[in-house]
């Protein structure tokens, strides 16, 4: 559970970062944001997917 | 009654300001020193400051979780992420310099340490690409004021001078 929490803070807080360097306007910041966790959470959960079945495979 | 003098040209009409020139390594110097500072200088103070809270909470809680030992140059690849966080890190790891040998594997041993360096890791590597970022606008908005036409300056009065 706390794995899980922590995860996603980390996904949070990338997000935010890369979503205010991109845009200056708060509604695009919060569409951008929103956009950039999505990605950010499902490449990282992609990646840890592939770890794991190299894991399982070696 | 007198009637009121018509302003002089160069008072009534608009003058065309163009902002400060800003310094684009200063401005990468201040982002790396403290994080968001570079764009506090850069004039734009909302983003510096969600720069700078997003980053302090990353990085205080990472250090948090394991009493700051782990910003320390023993962990040389961790602490060149984290160096990106600029004199907080390197101040850490300048008080964490006689944390060696035996307390090192002990750190690392502890069930805290991967969370703990990949947040305050994570915050170094986000801070890097603030600077980045920093030096970017800076140069942009150098470039924009070298665009800007020079104000022309106005006619003086006829049979004003000599």
């Amino acid at each position: 559970m706390m794995k899980v929490l922590h995860f996603l803070v980390m996904c949070f807080v990338i997000s935010v970062v890369t979503a205010v360097l991109k845009k200056d306007e708060p509604k695009e910041i919060l569409k951008t944001g929103a956009q950039f966790f999505l990605t950010v959470t499902l490449l990282i959960l992609f990646f840890c997917a592939v770890l794991q079945l190299l894991g399982t495979m070696a | 009654m007198p009637e009121t003098e018509p302003l002089a040209p160069s008072l009534a009409a608009p003058v065309a300001l163009a902002p400060a020139r800003k310094n684009p390594f200063l401005a990468a110097v201040l982002a790396w020193f403290v994080p968001g500072l570079g764009h506090l200088y850069l004039g734009r103070p909302v983003k510096a400051a969600i720069f700078f809270a997003c980053l302090t909470i990353c990085f205080g809680i990472g250090g948090a979780a394991l009493k700051f030992r782990n910003v320390n140059t023993a962990f040389t690849l961790h602490f060149i992420a984290q160096s990106g966080f600029g004199a907080p890190a390197l101040a850490l790891g300048w008080m964490n310099r006689d944390v060696k040998g035996e307390a090192v594997i002990e750190i690392a041993k502890q069930p805290a340490f991967e969370i703990g360096m990949l947040y305050t890791d994570i915050a170094g590597l986000l801070n890097y690409l603030i600077i980045v970022h920093t030096l970017l606008m800076a140069d942009m908005t150098a470039r924009k004021n070298d665009a800007i036409p020079p104000v022309p300056a106005p006619p003086a009065p006829a049979g004003s001078g000599a």
